[in-house]
């Protein structure tokens, strides 16, 4: 019955298929088909041969209708279940092959999901704010000469009341800032962050209060009484979520406002301030709100009109901004604005990192793939005497396929649901691993489109590698496959698959691998970088000053005391206050002009990261002196103004000059700061973050330029975290009421500033490990089977005298050529894909030959490791054992 | 043993029952479906023909044998159908409430003669 012959004329071909798919499954199928089959035979040889094929087709459509809507007898449905159910009873029986697949799968899907969550939630998904993507971020830079920005400088607010007249492209234009704020209050001491805007900032971003009331235009005047509104978050932690917060008053920086409305729960914008407040208040002489020079921290936000553009709105803007530097050539010359979308505001580097991540995950998934793909070639090629005997028995192809891609199927949702479990458990391993200043991370979360991706990644993978086995396991006639699997060969065709298949494991693994590597030796050379300062034993701290009503000269005794009261404690070696710590970067940058040197036009203004220092800073911190002297408690702000500048500013200021001597100025030209005359040079430090190049700096004595928010640092002689409570202490002792927050060692804020290098390091050394040991699997896989395969030649091929080490090397030399093919493509691409993670780089380039060559290296010998176990096997055959087989 | 109570039998059914009694040994699928298309003048959609066949198999009105299929199919097998004792009463219920039903009106129904 199986010795078909061709019938001297063929149905049309998708008809055919379109049946074989329709009809019930067995004998009774056949027969139908047997029946049209034989009717459109008889009716191509008496008639026309066109006629009776749109007769065939015309029959197959209304037969498979008919069973496909009214299932009298098994249709596909029955069929799938059929399938399903035999499937779950093979993939039960062989447990090791399905152990295998299903925990491939889910490390591969359940990575994948993990990081797609975080990139879904940062990256790809919309801010939570109605129509977001109409959302634009303005702000001023520092021309680059040709109308360009070049630098931020953050907005003016004359600039902001100007653009708010002129500009046509907005529905609604506000601006904020970030402001700290002191709670006074004697029990409870705290510092929240706040955030000062214009009163329609809740309704352009589109977000109404959810408890109270919203800003009114009144609110937002010079003199109006002082309103706030408060984050929901806050609301619970300070005044566990009180149903009658609306009304109740708060003191901040001393003075008493008035909460007048809560923030909806997870409204996590700019930072996730606490307390609101109106800017508008503070429009008044004095305090450089209103000077148009100064770039006060306020940015714009604006709600795009329907129909404009991005880009239109930046032509206004940057038109706008233009007139405004002829308009106000004093202080706005050099002065540029610029738009982004909200969104990439917010986002910022993040992006890079997620997308590089996912990237390797992406490789990630593939492998698993792959090795899955690997996993059911192996096996389909020792079924397929079962497959044969089942194509003998009347199977079609078409249900052998299904048969077979149903099986994948069924592996890959398996695979699936214990991927999203695996990935839910790595979400949160991820999110105590990443850095705590990731953009949106309250947002992170396993979402329905986490699940989507996984089953899309399942579906997907499990047609990609069903497909393959099932082509090439059913590519063959039943008989002859009969004939052939009985002598327990499995086609050439098969083991060439398998090869390629591990050629592209082993090189995606490379490509891992390099990305693990490049992040290994960033870390590394970030790690073994000198920050210019030494950061073990010393415990930071910040306290807020300012808000206390308290006139500069209560301030400056104020810090001497404080700098004493420190100095007491057992075990301090030096104390001190600052307006920065290292590696958090400038809170003070501004212009300056020089002393001896001509003033160039305001665009080409030097700039440099200013800070106020207490004497003992440079050697709390362990900083060189370079050259003249460090400040001592004689500079106070009746002695004749000094300044300390770092190596990067004597170079970049005076190169080939003493520096000593010479006179600097802070702020623009026509301000009537003081001079002050250079002192010292210091060594450079890192103060922008570990890997960011040293700006110029120049350090002004504390009483001199006094800070309303000093960070405190003090260097003990034994372990620095033992002082956090007589710091505390010390500071109470002297304000009971002063807020002190942001206690942290020096080692600790170092360890944070690399969080964003040392999470992409360990995730790509884990994947990277999870690629090695795949491919291993695979490789140890393909080759054991060769050597399974050819038992019957190293047979003969003992028999006639070949030594063991002569079978052993035929096996070596076939691992080794698919090693080498994998290694190649591997190096290939990795040297293309490497660029993409250069963000994530320092101190090595991404095609750092170096680190491929080191990697190609263990890759090789693992490899070759693998290959050589695996192989050890054929040196264990008995000629006279193989050839009775 | 007492007698089944009539099955209900729609046209098409009945048709395909009356042309399996006619075919007597011949009844495969495509006799079936070329003595319906010859005999009752109209066009048989094959997967109506073989839900048919399988509701009726259902109702145990028919069952079939299978023989060896020629060249001509492929070798594939064919069915014979035949009409079961009990499919042979529905007939013959049906045939006779439209024999009754019609006695009378042979001067409506029948064709005037020229």
């Amino acid at each position: 019955m199986t010795g078909q012959q061709s019938p001297p004329v063929r149905p049309p071909r998708i008809s055919a298929w379109l049946l074989e798919l329709g009809l019930p499954p067995g004998e009774h199928g056949q027969i139908i088909r047997g029946d049209l089959q034989e009717e459109f035979a008889s009716r191509a040889a008496s008639g026309s041969l066109r006629a009776a094929r749109a007769w065939y087709r015309r029959q197959a459509l209304s037969v498979t209708a008919r069973y496909l809507v009214n299932p009298q007898k098994a249709s596909i449905m029955d069929t799938l279940r059929q399938d399903v159910g035999y499937a779950v009873r093979t993939l039960a029986k062989s447990r090791g092959f399905t152990a295998a697949v299903l925990a491939t799968l889910t490390i591969g899907i359940g990575a994948a999901t993990a990081i797609f969550s975080f990139l879904n939630a940062v990256v790809i998904r919309p801010l939570p704010l109605p129509d977001a993507d109409r959302l634009m971020f303005l702000t001023e830079y520092q021309s680059d000469g040709r109308g360009g920005p070049s630098r931020v400088i953050s907005a003016s607010w004359p600039s902001f009341a100007d653009w708010r007249d002129r500009l046509t492209s907005f529905d609604g234009l506000a601006a904020s800032r970030s402001a700290a704020f002191s709670i006074v209050d004697p029990e409870h001491p705290d510092r929240v962050i706040g955030r000062q805007a214009t009163w329609n900032f809740l309704r352009v971003v589109g977000v109404p209060p959810a408890m109270g009331r919203d800003f009114s235009q009144d609110d937002d005047r010079p003199g109006a009484a002082g309103v706030v509104i408060i984050r929901h978050e806050f609301w619970q932690r300070a005044y566990g979520g009180a149903p009658d917060i609306v009304g109740q008053t708060i003191r901040l920086n001393g003075t008493a406002k008035t909460i007048v409305g809560v923030l909806p729960e997870g409204f996590g914008f700019a930072r996730s301030a606490d307390v609101w407040e109106t800017v508008g208040q503070y429009l008044v002489e004095g305090n450089g709100l209103l000077d148009r020079g100064n770039h006060t921290g306020l940015n714009g936000i604006g709600r795009l009109k329907p129909g404009v553009s991005e880009q239109t709105a930046r032509t206004e803007l940057r038109t706008v901004a233009a007139s405004l530097s002829k308009e106000y050539p004093n202080t706005n010359s050099g002065i540029t604005a610029d738009l982004e979308p909200l969104a990439t505001r917010v986002v910022g580097d993040t992006k890079a990192v997620l997308w590089s991540l996912f990237a390797a995950v992406g490789c990630l998934l593939l492998i698993a793939c792959v090795n899955v793909a690997n996993l059911l070639v192996a096996r389909g090629a020792s079924r397929q005497q079962e497959l044969a005997l089942r194509s003998a028995l009347g199977c079609g192809r078409f249900r052998l396929i299904r048969q077979l891609l149903v099986e994948s199927l069924v592996l890959s949702l398996a695979g699936a649901a214990l991927g999203l479990a695996a990935g839910w458990g790595l979400l949160t391993a991820l999110l105590a691993l990443a850095p705590t200043d990731t953009p949106r991370l309250a947002e992170v979360g396993l979402d329905a489109s986490a699940v989507l991706f996984a089953l899309g990644a399942a579906l997907i993978s499990g047609l990609l590698f069903g497909l393959l086995p099932a082509l090439s396991s059913s590519g063959v006639h039943g008989s002859q496959l009969l004939v052939r699997s009985l002598r327990a060969g499995t086609s050439s065709a098969t083991s060439r698959v398998r090869r390629v298949l591990i050629a592209v494991e082993v090189a995606l693994a490379l490509v891992l691998l390099t990305g693990a590597g490049l992040t290994l030796r960033t870390m590394h050379a970030l790690s073994s970088l000198n920050p210019g300062f030494d950061p073990t034993g010393v415990l930071t701290a910040r306290i807020t000053v300012g808000g206390q009503g308290w006139d500069a000269e209560r301030v400056r005794a104020f810090s001497r005391d404080l700098l004493a009261e420190l100095r007491r404690l057992p075990g301090v070696t030096h104390a001190a206050l600052a307006l920065s710590l290292p590696v958090e970067g400038s809170q003070w940058g501004s212009v300056f002009i020089v002393g001896d040197k001509p003033v160039p036009p305001r665009a080409e203004l030097p700039s440099a990261a200013f800070a106020p220092v207490s004497d003992e800073y440079f050697q709390a911190l362990k900083v060189r002196l370079v050259a003249g002297r460090f400040f001592t408690p004689q500079d106070t702000d009746t002695s004749p103004r000094v300044a300390v500048v770092n190596e990067t500013a004597a170079a970049r200021l005076w190169p080939g000059e003493n520096p000593i001597g010479k006179r600097v100025k802070q702020g623009w030209p026509e301000w009537t700061t003081p001079w002050h005359e250079v002192v010292g040079v210091a060594a450079d430090l890192k103060l922008n973050g570990i890997d960011q190049n040293t700006p110029m700096q120049i350090y002004l004595p504390f009483p001199q330029s006094l800070s309303p928010a000093p960070a405190v640092i003090v260097r003990s002689a034994s372990d620095p975290s033992a002082l956090t409570q007589p710091l505390r202490d010390a500071v109470h002792r002297l304000v009971p009421s002063m807020p002190v927050y942001a206690v942290q060692t020096l080692t600790a804020l170092m360890d944070g500033a690399v969080a964003r290098q040392r999470a992409s390091m360990t995730i790509f050394s884990i994947f990277a490990l999870i690629a090695v040991i795949l491919a291993s699997i695979g490789l140890y896989g393909v080759i054991a089977q060769s050597v399974n395969q050819r038992t019957h030649e190293v047979g003969v091929r003992l028999a006639l005298g070949a030594t063991r080490g002569e079978v052993l090397r035929l096996f070596l030399r076939q691992g080794l050529v698919t090693i080498g093919a994998g290694l190649v493509a591997g190096a290939g691409s990795a040297a293309l894909l490497s660029r993409f993670i250069e963000d994530l780089l320092f101190g090595v380039t991404p095609n750092d030959l170096t680190t491929l060559w080191t990697v190609t290296g263990m890759l090789f010998v693992v490899a070759v490791a693998v290959c050589y176990w695996s192989a050890r096997r054929s040196t264990k055959i008995e000629a006279a054992v193989a050839l009775r087989e | 043993m007492t007698a089944p109570a009539p099955v209900y039998l729609g046209e098409f059914e009945q048709l395909v029952l009356l042309a399996i009694l006619r075919l007597g040994a011949d009844a495969s699928g495509v006799c079936i479906a070329a003595k319906l298309e010859v005999e009752a003048g109209r066009r048989v959609a094959r997967g109506a023909l073989y839900t048919t066949l399988d509701r009726l198999e259902d109702k145990g009105l028919l069952r079939w044998k299978i023989v060896p299929g020629g060249e001509n199919r492929g070798r594939v097998p064919r069915r014979i159908y035949s009409v079961t004792p009990r499919g042979l009463s529905a007939v013959r219920a049906a045939h006779g409430v439209l024999r009754r039903m019609s006695r009378g009106l042979e001067g409506v129904l029948d064709p005037p003669r020229s």
